[in-house]
C-alpha cells in the first residue's frame, strides 16, 4: 500500500501543473501546414458530429452501440472481435470531453507543424497513422497483462498519436527551446518557462511512467485511474523508433545539425 | 540630517520668546526651526504672530494650512487678514538666462527669448527650467547648465515618450545655443532621422559637412541615409570619403562593402570586409558579409570558416546569427547519390509505408502474426508493390530499376511520376481498405 500512496502523490504533484507549450525559437518554412490543420478540424469534426449531431440521427440506443464498436477495446483485439485495426482508428478521433480534445489538439497543432515542415504532409499524415497503430497495440498489451480489468475497459483519445508527434520532435530538436506556460488546474500562470525540448519531453513522459506504474498496482486492487498511460508510452516508443523510416536521408544524416537551423 | 530633539527644543525656545514678548529673538529662532523641519505646522503657526508684516504673517498661516488644512487658528487668522485685504508679498522671478525680470506665467522670456518653462516628457506639465528633476512625476529633465545638451536630452526624451510634437521646439533652441558643436550636429541630425524627417537630417548631414570636411562619421551617415534612399551612387561617394578620412572604422567598411556585393563588386567588396574583420575581429556582420563572397566567389571552405565565426559571434537570438546558421546547413556537402538512391534508401522509405499496414493486419488478426488471413497476406503483398511503386515516384526516383528502365533521370517529370506513383498509391489504398475493412 505504501508504494501506492507514494506514486498517487507523485502523480499528483506531477499533474498540478501542466506545461502548455506556446513558442519555440524554430522558424518555418513552409507556409501552411495543411495535414496539421486537417488533422485538428477532422478531430474537432468528429467530435462535434459524434456527440452533437449523431445521437438525434440514430436515437441514444444505437448511438451507444456505434460508439461502443468505435472505441478500443483492448479485449476485443485479441479475440478478433469488432472492428478491429479501424477501432484504433476510430477511437483515436473520439474524445470525452471538450477539455480532452482541446488539449489533445493544442498539443498536435504545436508540434504537428513543425513535423510537417520536414515530412510534408503526407508523410507526416501516414506517421500519425503509424503513431495511432503503434499507441495502439502498447495499449492492447498493457492492458491485457493487467489483472483487474483484463483488458475490458475500452479508450479513446488521440494522446497516444499526439505523443507519438511530440517523440518525434524530440528525436529531430532535442535541445531546441520550448516555451510553456504553467496552467495549475485550467489557471494559467502569466510566465512563460522556456526549457529545452528534452526537458519538456522528460517531464510528459515521466508523468506517463508514474501514471502507468499506479494504474499497475491500483488494478491490483481492482481499481483503474482510465488514463491510457500506456497507450501514451506507446505512441512514445512510436515516435522515437518509426520516425527513422519517415525522414529523408539528407535530414536522418544531418539530423544533429538541422536543430541549429532557424 | 537635523537632530528630532534639537529642533524641538528650538521650537519650545521660540514658543518661549513668543509668549515672552521678545519678538525678534522669536522670530529668528522659529525662522531657523522652519529651515530645519520645513512642516513643521507649530513653528509656521507661531512664526505667524512674530513677523513684521501682514503679508508675510499670510504666508505663514498658508504655510500652515498646507501642513493641516483643518488647524483653526491659521483659518481664523487668514479670514481676518482676508477682511483687512492683505495679499501674499509679490515674489520678483527672474530669467535664469539673462536675469531680468520676468512676468510669473511667461513661458519664454521677454528679453532674451529663451524657453522660461518646459513640458515634462513624461507627464506634460510645464516645469521652470531650472528644475532638474520634474516635481510633479519625478522625470530626470536634465542640466540647464549643460546647454544644448541639456535640450537635446529633452528631445531624446519626448521622442521616447512620443511627444513629437515638441521635439522640433527644442531642437532649434539646442542648434542655436551651439551652433557650431560637431556632436550637437550629430545629435540633432540623428533625431530627425529617428523621427523619419530625413530631408531634415540630410540637410544636417551636408550643413556639418561643410563646416567640417575631415569628419569622417557624417559622410558615413550621410551615405547610410543615401543608400535607404536608393540613391546608390551618392552612398558609395559618401563612404569612400568616409573611408579615405578613416580606414580602420568597421561599421563604415561593412557598410560600403555591403553596397559593393549588391553592385556585385566582389572583389572589391572582399578587400573592405577582410579590413573590417582584421580591424574588429568580434564584428559578426562583417564575418557573414565575408562568407557570402566567398561563397560567391566558391570558396566554399572559407565561406563556412567565417559563417561558423558569426554564428558565434552573433548567437543564436540575432538576425545574423540565424542567417549564417542557415547557411551553415545550406552548405552542407550533398550525400552520396548511392546513399540517397540505393536499394538500402528505397527499402527503408517503402518499410515507412508499409508500416501502418502490416500493424493493422498484425492487430486484425488479434496480435498473432501467423494468425494473419490469406486476404491479409495478399493485402500485404499488394500493398510491398504499391509502397516500392509510390516511393520510386516520390521518394527515391533514381534506383538501379527505375534508371534500368528510364534512362540516368530515372522517375523524372510530372508523367513518369504518373504512371509508376499513381498504380502505387492505388495499390497500396486498395491494401489498405481490405485490411481496413477485413476482407
Amino acid at each position: 500500500m505504501g508504494e501506492i500512496y507514494f506514486l498517487f502523490w507523485l502523480l499528483q504533484i506531477l499533474s498540478l501543473v501542466f506545461l502548455l507549450p506556446i513558442k519555440d525559437d524554430r522558424g518555418r518554412f513552409r507556409s501552411f501546414p495543411a495535414m496539421t490543420i486537417g488533422l485538428v478540424v477532422l478531430n474537432t469534426l468528429v467530435h462535434v458530429f459524434v456527440y452533437y449531431f449523431l445521437p438525434g440521427l440514430i436515437g441514444q440506443d444505437a448511438w451507444a452501440d456505434v460508439m461502443m464498436q468505435m472505441l478500443l477495446v483492448p479485449v476485443d483485439i485479441t479475440n478478433g472481435e469488432g472492428l478491429g485495426a479501424l477501432s484504433m482508428v476510430t477511437s483515436a478521433f473520439l474524445h470525452s470531453s471538450w477539455m480532452h480534445l482541446i488539449s489533445n489538439m493544442f498539443i498536435l497543432f504545436f508540434f504537428a507543424r513543425k513535423l510537417e515542415d520536414v515530412l510534408g504532409p503526407l508523410k507526416l499524415g501516414l506517421f500519425y497513422l503509424t503513431c495511432v497503430f503503434v499507441s495502439g497495440v502498447g495499449s492492447v498489451l498493457a492492458e491485457m497483462a493487467l489483472p483487474a480489468t483484463q483488458g475490458m475497459v475500452p479508450s479513446l483519445g488521440a494522446s497516444g498519436a499526439v505523443m507519438g508527434i511530440v517523440a518525434a520532435y524530440l528525436f529531430l530538436y532535442p535541445t531546441q527551446r520550448i516555451r510553456t506556460l504553467p496552467l495549475i488546474g485550467v489557471i494559467p500562470i502569466p510566465i512563460l518557462i522556456p526549457m529545452p525540448a528534452w526537458v519538456f519531453i522528460l517531464y510528459t513522459v515521466a508523468h506517463d511512467i508514474v501514471g502507468a506504474m499506479l494504474e499497475q498496482e491500483i488494478q491490483a486492487y481492482g481499481y483503474t485511474t482510465l488514463v491510457g498511460w500506456f497507450a501514451h508510452l506507446g505512441g512514445v516508443i512510436a515516435g522515437l523508433t518509426c520516425l527513422y523510416l519517415f525522414l529523408p536521408a539528407e535530414i536522418l544524416h544531418y539530423r544533429h545539425q538541422i536543430g541549429e537551423e532557424v | 540630517m537635523h537632530d528630532v530633539t534639537q529642533v524641538a527644543e528650538l521650537l519650545r525656545r521660540g514658543i518661549a520668546a513668543a509668549k515672552a514678548g521678545r519678538s525678534e529673538e522669536a522670530r529668528q529662532v522659529l525662522l531657523h526651526v522652519t529651515e530645519l523641519d520645513e512642516r513643521s505646522e507649530q513653528a509656521w503657526l507661531w512664526l505667524s504672530g512674530v513677523v513684521e508684516s501682514l503679508a508675510d504673517r499670510r504666508v505663514c498661516l498658508e504655510n500652515v494650512l498646507t501642513i493641516n488644512p483643518d488647524n483653526p487658528y491659521a483659518r481664523k487668522g487668514l479670514r481676518l487678514l482676508d477682511q483687512q485685504g492683505v495679499a501674499a508679498p509679490a515674489v520678483e522671478e527672474r530669467c535664469p538666462h539673462c536675469q531680468s525680470p520676468v512676468p510669473s506665467s511667461g513661458k519664454t522670456c521677454p528679453n532674451c527669448g529663451q524657453l522660461l518653462v518646459v513640458a515634462c516628457p513624461r507627464c506634460g506639465e510645464y516645469v521652470e527650467v531650472q528644475h532638474v528633476v520634474c516635481p510633479d512625476c519625478g522625470e530626470l529633465l536634465g542640466d540647464l547648465n549643460d546647454g544644448a545638451h541639456y535640450y537635446l536630452g529633452l528631445a531624446q526624451a519626448y521622442v521616447e515618450h512620443q511627444r513629437f510634437a515638441l521635439v522640433q521646439e527644442v531642437i532649434a533652441i539646442a542648434e542655436t545655443v551651439a551652433p557650431d558643436d560637431p556632436q550637437v550636429l550629430q545629435e540633432v541630425a540623428a533625431l530627425h532621422e529617428k523621427m523619419s524627417h530625413t530631408d531634415l537630417a540630410v540637410a544636417v548631414y551636408q550643413r556639418a559637412i561643410e563646416r567640417y570636411p575631415e569628419t569622417p562619421v557624417f559622410y558615413a551617415r550621410l551615405g547610410a541615409i543615401y543608400r535607404r534612399r536608393a540613391m546608390p551612387d551618392d552612398a558609395r561617394a559618401m563612404y569612400e570619403r568616409a573611408i579615405q578620412l578613416d580606414k580602420d572604422d568597421p561599421t563604415t567598411l561593412v557598410d560600403l562593402a555591403e553596397l559593393y556585393i549588391e553592385e556585385d563588386l566582389l572583389e572589391a567588396a572582399y578587400g573592405l570586409l577582410e579590413r573590417a574583420v582584421s580591424v574588429d575581429p568580434g564584428y559578426a556582420k562583417a564575418h557573414l558579409l565575408l562568407s557570402d563572397v566567398y561563397r560567391r566567389l566558391g570558396k566554399d571552405r572559407l565561406a563556412v570558416q567565417h559563417y561558423r565565426q558569426a554564428a558565434e559571434l552573433a548567437g543564436s537570438e540575432s538576425v545574423v546569427g540565424r542567417q549564417a546558421r542557415r547557411e551553415l546547413v545550406r552548405l552542407q556537402p550533398s550525400l552520396p547519390e548511392r546513399h540517397t538512391q540505393g536499394w538500402g534508401e528505397t527499402l527503408r522509405r517503402a518499410s515507412a509505408l508499409m508500416l501502418p499496414l502490416l500493424l493493422a493486419a498484425w492487430v486484425n488478426a488479434g496480435l498473432v502474426p501467423w494468425e494473419i488471413s490469406p486476404a491479409g497476406w495478399v493485402a500485404l503483398m499488394l500493398a510491398a508493390v504499391g509502397a516500392f511503386l509510390w516511393t520510386c515516384a516520390a521518394d527515391v526516383p533514381r534506383n538501379q530499376m527505375m534508371r534500368a528502365i528510364f534512362g540516368e533521370a530515372g522517375v523524372e517529370g510530372f508523367w513518369r511520376k504518373a504512371l509508376v506513383g499513381a498504380p502505387g498509391v492505388l495499390l497500396w489504398g486498395v491494401a489498405f481498405g481490405l485490411i481496413l475493412g477485413r476482407l
